[in-house]
């Protein structure tokens, strides 16, 4: 059975994914948090497999919330999707730096939410035309382009492999993450883990400086 | 003007000075009728039984008689035709230090007043008109008692006789150059002495105080023995007389020496010792009335002068410079007016003789005003330097901060339109966009009533239709402008879902170098209107399976098609319904126009394959693409 956590405080949209959630075979709905500091409380002991976070919540930034879950150094690392009205705001880019695994849009159809979610549990990650551009260029010039603020150290930052390079260009054209495939002569599958590993290698570069930093 | 010219115009001015000196000193030209009378019988009435003896004139009592205090008688036979003329006259060149002259037995005139101490009328000319009726026809004598004192330069130069009309022009030069000369020189030094002190005062170089030391002892050299009654001080004054020539020569020195940055240490010591020497020797003579000491202390005064010209002479080879040349050409002269009178004076006992030594000043003066003039020209020139400088660093630095106020006002401005727009954004995306989702989650919770289920899908196709058409609009508003390939990735990612649930797939095929094309915001949102409209209309009425999207570059043109495979006849046939088909026909007219906006078309019509949305548009060739063109696709 997989666990889903949720921090939404919109209700509506909270109900709609709640429902959504329920609905589904095999996914089961441990909680729900309409402030931080509720999920801060409860996630440590329901320990989902994933979280599903919006950004803009009315104690905080969920951002936060991702940075400090992805920083804890138990056994227990969830697959953390946020909300995003369109897959590609600097905010999903930056919650994505932060330990994120992808995004989901919201309003999305109820199949889809439940697609994303399973995909996200089978370590795949979503990605959109905006962020693989981003990308590109973020690992083009090195993390001076970072918007996190951290300008001027630097950081042994990991470099894109030449498969990945290929999945985020064909993906910055338009092409979807099938189509990539069969362009690259790979499976679904195989791209979207190559997206995983290309936030993985974001987060890398994320935390060497964080370390830095402090 | 040209350094070589101005150097040569130098010279000459020099030359000319020179050659005036030379020529008004030396004015001792025979005139008509006139006899220069060298033979005198002298009776010394300071020795006992007063011996006679015959002597040549000029006759210098310093070399002659230097101890001899009192009067001498000078008997000279006159020339009868030289007395043959309207109106005879004696020209005395220089006579001293008190005189009487006698013609014929009769007193003619009578010079300065017998007392002590003695007057002193040696540094004059006269000239004597002779009372015709005293005239005898033959043996006509003259006799002239002259006065005088030991160390005072007494003595009788050559007598002149013949027409006073003869006699009257070389008296004329010797006043101009004995005595008006000495006043001239006087005041002039004085002058410049003091504003040459004034001026080292005031600019504390100590060059200029040198030089208007010198210059005061000049001005008083100059006219010290002119003046006929000395006072109590007669010894006083000639000892003072004798040791001023060695401290102007000091002065001078010292001056000359330190415009050109010489006057070292071991300079200064030598010029101190020459005036100690000087200082003794002079001393010495006053004591002693040994003129051998005078001799010797001119000497060494000329030793120095020379020495102090080689000086400026070594320098001026060395730094080719106008002033150095300058000052070894006053060094020069001063040194040759001093030899030529030490040789007249000291060698030749000439008493007639008159100095040119003291002319020498002129020169020194005119290198001094020189330097003066230079220094002032200098520190003007660097001024206005140093002002047009100032000048130009203000200038500068005002169009810097007029530069930097306008950036800073282009920037606060851009930044306030950046920021109203971010906020606009914002506000649009997080407001209205997610009331959207809102309102697009509560569609799809919507159990669709009985009857009802297409305007539920419709309500829910407008809805995403609402976000999509927020999203594009708020992507043309962003400031960083993508290019058109990148917006058309961004709007099939926006609007796959819809398709997916009209059971429509999205054949993409752009191709890399139509990519790359950037166009103006206005531009790109016009076609991204234009592409969604194509496909709004296939998800709603072309009932198609598949859309095949091609985005490429003919050359100048960019051509996005837009093909289906639905119902071919959709806009003849009436179907779905009449709503449809109004919105269909507007949807047409607006992309005709939004085509026409972009200087491109559009046809819309039938294909084989089924319906075809085909645009084209201008576009310039991207600058990088033209010049490579491998690397259009390559970058992304």
């Amino acid at each position: 059975m997989l666990t889903v956590y949720l921090v939404e405080d919109d209700p509506l949209l909270a109900r709609h994914v709640l429902d959504a959630l329920a609905q589904a075979d095999g996914i089961e709905c441990v909680g729900h948090a309409d402030r931080l500091a509720v999920a801060r409380e409860e996630l440590p002991s329901r320990c989902p497999q994933v979280l599903l976070s919006d950004l803009g919540l009315p104690d905080g930034d969920g951002t936060d919330l991702i940075r400090e879950i992805s920083l804890f150094s138990g056994p227990w690392r969830p697959h953390i999707l946020v909300y995003s009205v369109f897959g590609d705001e600097a905010k999903v880019i930056h919650a994505i730096e932060a330990g994120a695994d992808g995004y989901f849009l919201k309003g999305c159809a109820d199949r889809d939410l439940i697609h994303a979610v399973q995909r996200a549990a089978d370590g795949e990650s979503p990605i959109s035309p905006a962020i693989a551009r981003y990308l590109l260029k973020r690992f083009a010039a090195g993390p001076e382009a970072s918007p996190s603020g951290f300008d001027g150290l630097v950081s042994e930052e990991p470099q894109l492999s030449s498969p990945e390079h290929a999945v985020l260009r064909l993906v910055a054209q338009g092409y979807l993450a099938e189509e990539v495939g069969e362009r690259l002569m790979m499976s679904a599958h195989t791209v979207a883990t190559h997206v995983r590993a290309v936030y993985a290698k974001l987060q890398v570069g994320q935390r060497s400086m964080l370390g830095l930093a402090s | 003007m040209r350094p070589g010219l101005r150097r040569w115009l130098c010279g000459l001015a020099c030359l000319a000075v020179a050659a005036a000196m030379a020529g008004g000193l030396s004015a001792s030209t025979r005139e008509p009728g006139v006899q220069r009378l060298t033979e005198a019988v002298l009776t010394d009435h300071t020795q006992p039984g007063a011996p006679t003896t015959t002597v040549s004139l000029p006759d210098a009592w310093e070399h002659t008689a230097p101890s001899r205090d009192g009067r001498a008688s000078y008997r000279i036979t006159l020339p009868d035709e030289a007395l043959a003329t309207e109106q005879p006259a004696l020209f005395l060149r220089r006579v001293g230090n008190v005189f009487r002259v006698q013609f014929n037995g009769e007193p003619v005139l009578s010079v300065g007043e017998l007392r002590q101490p003695l007057p002193n009328y040696g540094q004059e000319p006269h000239l004597l008109r002779l009372p015709r009726h005293l005239i005898r026809a033959t043996d006509n004598e003259v006799v002239i008692d002259v006065i005088g004192e030991p160390r005072r330069e007494a003595g009788l130069s050559s007598v002149w006789v013949g027409p006073a009309a003869g006699l009257e022009p070389m008296y004329e030069w010797a006043m101009n150059l004995q005595v008006r000369g000495a006043w001239v020189l006087t005041s002039t030094s004085a002058t410049l002495g003091a504003l040459a002190l004034l001026v080292a005062w005031r600019t504390r170089q100590m060059v200029y105080g040198w030089f208007g030391l010198g210059n005061l002892i000049w001005a008083w050299r100059v006219s010290a023995l002119h003046l006929h009654d000395p006072g109590p001080w007669a010894a006083v004054l000639h000892w003072m007389f004798e040791l001023s020539y060695s401290l102007f020569v000091a002065c001078m020195g010292m001056f000359l020496l330190m415009l050109v940055q010489r006057d070292s240490a071991t300079a200064r010591r030598w010029i101190g010792a020459f005036v100690a020497v000087a200082f003794t020797l002079s001393l010495a003579n006053a004591w002693f009335n040994l003129p051998a000491l005078r001799t010797t202390h001119l000497l060494m005064a000329l030793v120095v002068t020379v020495i102090t010209a080689s000086f400026l002479g070594r320098h001026a080879l060395a730094q080719h410079s106008r002033t150095g040349w300058l000052l070894l050409a006053a060094a020069l002269t001063g040194g040759l007016f001093g030899l030529r009178d030490w040789i007249t004076f000291r060698v030749l006992r000439d008493y007639e003789a008159y100095t040119w030594t003291r002319y020498a000043i002129l020169a020194l003066m005119l290198v001094m005003v020189w330097q003066l003039v230079e220094d002032y020209a200098r520190s003007l020139a660097a001024q206005r330097e140093a002002t047009r400088r100032l000048q130009a660093a203000l200038e500068a630095k005002e169009r810097e901060l007029e530069r930097i106020y306008l950036e800073r006002r282009d920037s606060d401005r851009q930044q306030a339109v950046a920021a109203e727009r971010d906020r606009l954004l914002r506000d649009m995306h997080d407001g209205l966009g997610g009331r959207l989702v809102s309102a697009i989650a509560l569609a799809q919770q919507m159990p669709a009533p009985a009857g009802e289920a297409t305007a539920l899908q419709e309500l829910r196709m407008a809805l995403d239709d609402c976000l999509t058409e927020l999203r594009i609009t708020l992507d043309s508003l962003e400031s960083e402008q993508h290019s058109l390939g990148e917006s058309l990735a961004e709007m099939r990612f926006r609007l796959e879902p819809s398709l997916r649930a009209a059971g429509i797939r999205l054949v993409w095929n752009v191709h890399d170098d139509a990519l790359e094309a950037r166009l103006p915001a206005g531009h790109t949102l016009q076609i991204l209107r234009i592409v969604r409209e194509a496909f709004t209309n296939i998800i709603k009425h072309a009932q198609a399976t598949v859309v095949w999207l091609t985005l490429a570059r003919e050359g100048e043109t960019l051509r996005i098609t837009v093909l289906d495979n639905g119902m071919a006849q959709r806009a003849g046939t009436g179907q779905p319904g009449p709503l449809s088909l109004q919105g269909g026909k507007r949807g047409m007219a607006n992309m005709q126009r939004r085509a026409t906006l972009l200087g491109g078309e559009v046809e819309v019509g039938p294909h084989p394959e089924g319906w075809c949305v085909d645009l084209r548009f201008p576009v310039p060739l991207p600058c990088d693409a033209a010049a490579s063109p491998a690397l259009g696709g390559a970058v992304v």
